[in-house]
């Protein structure tokens, strides 16, 4: 799950011709839920953003915002600088890519893609010439005839990603594309969607709740809850220094455990490790701790026995049971686990990685999604196994 | 009842039932007046219940307004054609709500020229009581399959109000709407209950012709005549459901 | 920082509303021409001066139902022929179609085809086919009215059907039916105690179509001549229109309280699978709408 470095991503821009698009203090209500909180993002010409969070959070909200098919409360969008509030849906090329089920069920390929160009009174010829074009760069050339209902669901929200590019949209709008797809055709469509960024260059807007594809696709990722900002960086920085609890817990993996904070250092399992930014700098505190952060060695006397070892490929997880009866989970290459198995007495301890401190307790309103979607990884559900 | 359209009173077999039927003049009008009359109150029946359930479609799905709107159109729909001819006689006849009040506000006496009630023109109107909400209740779930998807594409697309019903919602109801429109012919070409409760007297339309031949015993050599009309109404009524089913499996698309 | 936008300024807030500027037109226009009547019945029915506008109200139309033995006979004989359908319809139908769905989905087609098909011949048709054979039955099956039963079974079977297969197929009995199997379920509890609680809304509807079916039946009581309340109901306005009047509207809301909660029952289970939706997760999209 560690987000891999890409130098590539960002620095190759075809040629900046995409525009800015700033959300400033976006606000709205739906009765009494509010799905916008003064929601402010800065994204920079030809940047692919991501905005990450749980179902409900607004980021959806927020990408309506932005096409026009919804109004804000209050707050201004702005797109190259302008206020774009009063342009109508219709009058702002932008592409938007739904989440299922939004090409015309009447027209072929072709014609859905060719849509957008017929509604801007492009020559018939010249629109399907683009259509085609289009349709290559999705990887559909020889589909253009096929009507959706002939076509598999990745199929479709390829020509509906065609259908947006079609159009050469100042902005790219992606509303959880690939959530309806299988895993399989989800990570072959986020490879190309990433490939046909890297090509084009389009600012582009990507709504999901699958951490995986936010750090895999975005330049930054912006993660939100209640409709908040909780943190916006590259996926690297938001995976590695998380600002707050929510971050922490909603990203990848995180052991809690108990420490004392002093002079921006925690201690915590007798090691003592620099803080992050956002942390409580003193006290009793919960140390939030990723997996690969922690490390074990057999020792007879320490402080903890290993519970379960799981092979996960070129990784392993260890689950290890401490003195004090916490569970903790420990990621190592698969190749150092093999000297561990269950029942072995271990040593914990934290890697001098900095570890963001927060008040101690359970998590309050959050979750982290792989212990959910992974339920036999969920230090929980090892309580049950041993 | 095919055989016995075939059958003359003595029990031969015969052409002259349905030959009478074709030469006729009386039997023709008749038929060709029942097909106009199904013809256009499915039209006006298609037209505003179309109207009536999008304006149903757009609300909230779960809303008492729609709730009521389809239980009411359940009843009128379904529940019998006498009582919505009495429904119309205490709203348009002689002593209807609204002629009295035209003749009490307005001076006016909308019976001073013709007894338009009892014609076909007021059977018409008597038969857009059924057909609208037959209309809403057929329809409904055509338009409830339209994605808000669909819509926000086209905008999101560049497309405007007409845009959206001229090439994408347009073309996606197009065949649930003529296919509401066949049924709707066919309801009103094989009413009887309606027609026979407004027009006790004369037989501008088939089913009533029909009832001419059963309960009457007065034309002797006549009997199996009800069984030759009986067969005409299948006939018309087999080529437009035809027509219906071919209409469904011609799309090349389909909505998923 | 952020200023406060007054009104919806965009293209979506002057579209939604010009939609509801129409919608509220179509209601208002195209509701009141069919409540119109409805309206005019009560008015009519009550009606202390029959030719002319007055305030002055009666219940003499309606009090007239009551006093009028024929209609009250005619009433009760439609009650009698909807509850005898109903219980014949359900008892047929319900078991069949379970048992095409489990057993021989092949037939499924056909079973279709046969309860579509009243559906498209019209009622004046049934009877001229069916008069000859109903005057040979006559002597063996009796004069009483309830043999109408068989034929309304017949002509409530394209409505019941439909209502019934939604609710099939809106679950998956097929599993449900193999898990209960499973766990040593006979067939008849599978039937009884797994898939009639699961389809009771589709059987519910059907029910009470059948029950509007009936009630408003005239074509072939009348051909046929029984004294159906449609029959008694069309002779009575002959020479009383306001009794006749006032029953209809009795009828025609009786039948409207019945489809309305059906549809209440309905909306229920709506709501139901709605909160389980709200569980899972609640997207935006949904709070949209």
């Amino acid at each position: 799950m560690t987000p891999e470095t890409d130098t590539a991503k960002g620095a190759a821009r075809a040629d900046g011709s995409g525009v800015g698009v700033q959300l400033v203090g976006l606000r709205r209500s739906f009765g009494p839920t509010r799905a916008l909180d003064e929601l402010s993002i800065d994204i920079a010409p030809g940047e692919f953003v991501a905005f990450l969070g749980p179902s409900g959070c607004g980021k959806t909200t927020a990408l309506r915002i932005i096409a026009g098919l919804d109004d804000a409360d209050s707050g201004e969008v702005l797109v190259g600088g302008k206020d774009i509030r009063r342009l109508p849906a219709n009058r702002r090329d932008m592409g938007m890519v739904f989440q299922a089920y939004s090409l015309f069920p009447n027209m072929t390929a072709r014609d859905n893609v060719a849509f957008g160009l017929r509604m801007r009174k492009v020559r018939k010829r010249a629109r399907r010439q683009k259509a085609e074009e289009v349709l290559g760069l999705v990887g559909l050339a020889g589909y253009a005839d096929r009507y959706p209902s002939q076509m598999s669901g990745g199929q479709q929200q390829r020509v509906a990603l065609a259908r947006a590019l079609a159009i050469e949209p100042r902005v790219l709008l992606l509303d959880e594309p690939l959530s309806a797809l299988d895993a399989k055709v989800r990570g072959e469509l986020r490879d190309e969607i990433r490939r046909i960024h890297l090509e084009i260059g389009t600012t582009t807007v990507f709504v999901t709740h699958d951490q995986e594809e936010a750090l895999t696709l975005a330049d930054r990722v912006a993660v939100i809850n209640y409709g908040r900002l909780q943190q916006i960086g590259p996926p690297t920085e938001i995976y590695e220094r998380p600002r707050t609890e929510f971050v922490a817990d909603f990203i990848g993996l995180t052991n809690r455990l108990p420490g004392v904070a002093k002079d921006g250092t925690v201690a915590v399992l007798d090691t003592r490790v620099p803080l992050l930014e956002g942390s409580v700098e003193s006290g009793e505190v919960t140390v939030l701790v990723r997996p690969e952060a922690m490390h074990v060695t057999p020792r007879d006397d320490g402080n903890g026995r290993i519970a379960m070892v799981s092979f996960r490929g070129s990784i392993c997880m260890l689950r290890v049971r401490l003195v004090t009866d916490a569970l903790v989970l420990v990621q190592m290459p698969s190749a150092e686990a093999t000297q561990f198995s269950a029942g072995d007495p271990v040593q914990a301890s934290v890697r001098s990685v900095p570890v963001l401190a927060v008040a101690p307790g359970d998590r309050p309103g959050s979750r982290a999604a792989d212990v959910e979607s992974d339920p036999s990884l969920s230090p929980d559900a090892a309580d049950a196994v041993g | 009842m095919v055989v016995g359209a075939f059958r003359s009173d003595s029990g031969r077999l015969t052409l002259a039932n349905v030959s009478t039927l074709v030469h006729n003049a009386t039997i023709l009008n008749a038929f060709k007046a029942s097909i106009e009359l199904s013809l256009a109150t499915a039209l006006a029946g298609a037209v505003a219940g179309g109207l009536l359930a999008w304006a149903v479609a757009t609300g909230n799905p779960r809303g008492v307004l729609r709730r009521v709107v389809v239980a009411a159109s359940g009843v009128l729909a379904q529940f019998g054609g006498v009582m919505l001819t009495f429904a119309f006689l205490a709203t348009y006849g002689y002593t209807g709500l609204l002629t009295l009040a035209a003749a009490h506000f307005f001076g006016l006496d909308p019976y001073s020229s013709a007894t338009w009630i009892y014609t076909l023109f007021g059977l018409g109107i008597v038969y857009t009581f059924f057909q609208i909400p037959l209309m809403v209740l057929i329809f409904l779930p055509a338009l409830d399959n339209l994605q808000p998807q669909w819509q926000e594409a086209s905008a999101n697309l560049g497309g405007g109000s007409w845009a959206y019903w001229r090439y994408v919602a347009g073309p996606i109801l197009a065949p649930s709407f003529i296919s509401a429109l066949l049924l709707l012919f066919v309801s009103a070409f094989s009413a009887y209950a309606t027609a026979a409760a407004l027009l006790s007297q004369g037989d501008p339309i088939v089913p009533l012709q029909i009832r001419t031949f059963i309960s009457s015993e007065v034309m002797v050599g006549q009997a199996n005549m009800g069984k030759a009309l009986a067969l005409g109404m299948v006939v018309v009524v087999a080529v437009v459901m035809t027509i219906y089913a071919l209409l469904q499996r011609s799309s090349k698309w389909r909505v998923q | 920082m952020a200023r406060p936008v007054t009104a919806r300024a965009s293209g979506v807030g002057r579209r939604s509303l010009a939609r509801t500027f129409a919608r509220w037109i179509i209601f208002l226009v195209v509701g009141g021409y069919l409540l119109l009547p409805l309206f005019a019945m009560l008015e009519f029915s009550t009606r202390e001066t029959p030719t002319a506008m007055a305030w002055k109200r009666t219940a003499l139309g309606w009090k007239g139902i009551a006093d009028n033995p024929s209609v009250m006979s005619a009433i009760v004989l439609s009650l009698e022929l909807a509850a005898l359908t109903v219980v014949v319809m359900l008892f047929l139908l319900a078991p069949t179609m379970v048992w095409v769905h489990l057993r021989v989905p092949k037939m499924r087609r056909v079973i279709e085809f046969i309860s579509l098909l009243p559906l498209t011949i019209p009622a004046i048709v049934i009877v001229v086919g069916l008069a000859p054979v109903y005057s040979r039955l006559m002597p063996v099956i009796g004069q009483s009215p309830l043999v109408l039963t068989f034929i309304y079974v017949v002509l409530v079977l394209p409505y019941a059907y439909r209502s019934i297969d939604a609710s099939l197929r809106s679950i998956d009995i097929e599993t449900l039916a193999q898990a209960a199997r499973g766990l040593g379920a006979s067939w008849l509890q599978v039937f009884l105690r797994i898939v009639v609680p699961s389809i009771r809304a589709g059987l519910l509807s059907a029910a009470v179509l059948s029950i509007a079916l009936v009630l408003g039946e005239f074509t072939i009581s009348s051909l046929l001549v029984y004294d159906t309340l449609q029959v008694i109901v069309n002779q009575v306005g002959q020479d009383n229109a306001q009794v006749a009047v006032a029953v209809s509207l009795a009828a025609l809301l009786f039948g409207f309280v019945l489809l309305f909660i059906v549809s209440t029952v309905g909306a229920g289970r709506r709501r139901a699978a709605r909160a389980t939706a709200i569980e899972a997760g609640l997207e935006e999209g949904d709070l949209y709408e």
